[in-house]
């Protein structure tokens, strides 16, 4: 099958692009950086429809990926804006092109902002999927518009979307330096990661796997570990007292549920900032 | 049967919406004038915008591509030429990637014969036929001219129908035109030559649903069957192109020729600016 890779110059975006090849699919990959290179490559602003379409003609499914990263990459309004005029102008191609397959590139910050204003209180851990989200500033605002297009999208215009709620993507470097010693407020982004060849797996599982029609799927993607040196059933216990623990919390085991990605994509992390051994009794 | 009318606020496209209506089409109209209504029979778009293109005409059967800077020296140069382009790049583009097989190009006289004063052509033989060399020689007739490049590639190597019509002078029903005159002007502006706008969109209507071979691209003057001068057009031609070998015109036939779209479209024009011919 042929897919769009858009934002394929970034992190999470090359090293999909390069997995999916090596799975022997034809990869278009999108980005504004330089010039397009005449077989894989499209140098292209997604914030202008018309280059959209062109982008995405032809392809059976999109991995969106293309977007500013993280809050503070620009000024707030630039960064809202361009981010979700993409989301539209992607979600909008694919229908009008009869592309059926888009995957969205969402945020763990949703659930939990790096630079949270407010507290929150989160009911049960792990963090699952049905519980209620939070955006407190542009970049996850821009995340939450995308998600919500991805549910008319698929209602009502026949796509089938996964939004994948990407968690502090690693990359090999920079696995090395974790896990970091201690937990401490504001508790960055719940202490979730993935490594990068996890995250571009996932991606591609979410662009290839057998799902329902018209279904949106949201789905955290995480390691199965905390990238902290501080036990996870004692990081709730003192910092987020109330909530109740729900299923295994054991040792470093993530505090946001990678479940969804497992039963919905067949996706299971292989990566780890540890050693195996901590593994045991997960 | 869906289709796509762009430039539907114009002399021909008016005429061509309200005749598709009538024949039963389902007729989107996209121009760029005020706003869109909300049950979808007209669009405001900006069709040098590709994204704004695309939009306009998905779920259409055919596209009827009349939107354009209608004439030299109404703006600059380089916008007449640079938007008329641009245009045309976009729809045909769009109906590739849509999908829609059918595409007719409002082209022009003019790219036999530029309507100005100080320009002229000369022709190997006349009643001149779509056959014959072309002559543009404005911002304008170039963007037509390029236009009918860029349908023959998209038939040619995209899989698309198209049919470039050349308009003349398009009469409307509501003007007092004063035709014909009685005799020659200075630079036989367009040859005389007219169509009357309800011919003109007929015309548009059978290019859009006339059955014809797949991938074909069709190049027709759409002409009324007579001229706008009261000067015999052997007569004329004798006198004004002495070179040219004429080729079968009597009376007041019409300089250009409409057979072609007689043989392909099996377009009759039926408006004519005297009582009897």
């Amino acid at each position: 099958m042929k897919i769009v890779v858009t934002g394929a110059k970034g992190r999470i975006g090359s090293y999909t692009a390069d997995y999916a090849r090596q799975q022997g699919h034809e990869v278009l990959g999108v980005d504004h950086i330089g010039l397009g290179n005449v077989t894989d490559y499209l140098s292209a602003d997604l914030t202008d429809l018309g280059q959209v379409y062109d982008a995405l003609y032809g392809a059976d499914a999109v991995v969106n990926l293309a977007a500013f990263p993280t809050q503070r990459n620009v000024p707030s309004a630039k960064l809202f804006t361009t981010n979700t005029a993409i989301t539209w102008n992607v979600f909008e191609a694919a229908s009008k092109l009869g592309i059926k397959r888009v995957v969205f590139a969402s945020t763990i910050q949703m659930t939990r902002s790096v630079t949270l204003r407010n507290e929150i209180t989160y009911p049960y851990f792990p963090i699952d999927e049905a519980q209620p989200v939070d955006p407190q500033e542009d970049y996850s605002m821009s995340k939450r518009v995308g998600e919500v297009l991805g549910d008319m999208f698929s209602k009502h215009y026949g796509l089938t979307v996964v939004s994948l709620r990407f968690t502090a993507v690693a990359m090999p470097e920079t696995m090395a330096t974790y896990p970091l010693p201690a937990a401490k407020p504001p508790h960055w982004a719940m202490y979730a990661y993935v490594d990068v060849r996890d995250a571009a797996r996932c991606a591609y599982l979410a662009a290839t796997a057998p799902l329902p029609d018209h279904s949106h799927t949201r789905a955290f993607v995480v390691a199965k570990d905390t990238l902290v040196n501080t036990p996870s059933k004692q990081i709730v216990e003192q910092y987020f007292t109330g909530a109740e623990i729900r299923g295994n919390l054991n040792g470093y085991a993530s505090l946001i549920s990678g479940e969804t990605a497992k039963t919905a994509l067949g996706f299971e992390p292989q990566y780890s900032c540890r050693e195996d051994s901590w593994r045991e009794g997960l | 049967m869906k289709l796509v009318v762009t430039g539907s606020k114009g002399n021909v496209g008016r005429y061509v919406v309200d005749y598709a209506t009538a024949q039963g089409a389902e007729v989107r109209a996209v121009d760029q004038v005020g706003r869109g209504t909300a049950d979808g029979k007209y669009l405001s778009a900006d069709l040098t915008d590709f994204g704004a293109t695309v939009d306009a005409l998905a779920g259409a059967d055919a596209v009827i591509h009349l939107a354009a800077i209608p004439d030299s020296r109404l703006f600059s140069t380089s916008k007449t030429f640079g938007s008329n382009m641009t245009s045309v790049w976009n729809v045909f583009e769009a109906c590739h990637i849509l999908k829609i097989p059918r595409v007719v190009f409002a082209s022009t006289i003019q790219v036999t014969r530029t309507a100005r004063t100080d320009m002229d052509t000369r022709y190997q033989y006349l009643p001149v036929d779509e056959d014959h060399p072309t002559d543009p020689q404005s911002d304008y007739a170039l963007s037509k001219q390029l236009g009918e490049h860029v349908a023959a590639m998209y038939s040619k190597h995209f899989g698309l129908t198209t049919v470039c019509l050349r308009f003349m002078w398009v009469t409307l029903p509501e003007d007092d035109n004063d035709i014909p005159i009685p005799a020659v002007q200075p630079g036989h502006l367009a040859m005389y030559a007219y169509c009357d706008a309800r011919d003109t969109a007929r015309a548009c209507y059978l290019a859009a649903t006339k059955a014809l071979p797949a991938n074909s691209h069709t190049v027709a003057f759409v002409t009324a069957k007579d001229s706008w001068i009261n000067v015999p057009s052997a007569d004329l031609v004798r006198e004004h192109f002495p070179e040219a070998e004429i080729r079968g015109l009597q009376g007041y036939d019409s300089l250009i020729s409409g057979k072609r779209a007689e043989q392909v479209l099996g377009f009759v024009p039926e408006f004519s600016c005297r009582e009897t011919r």
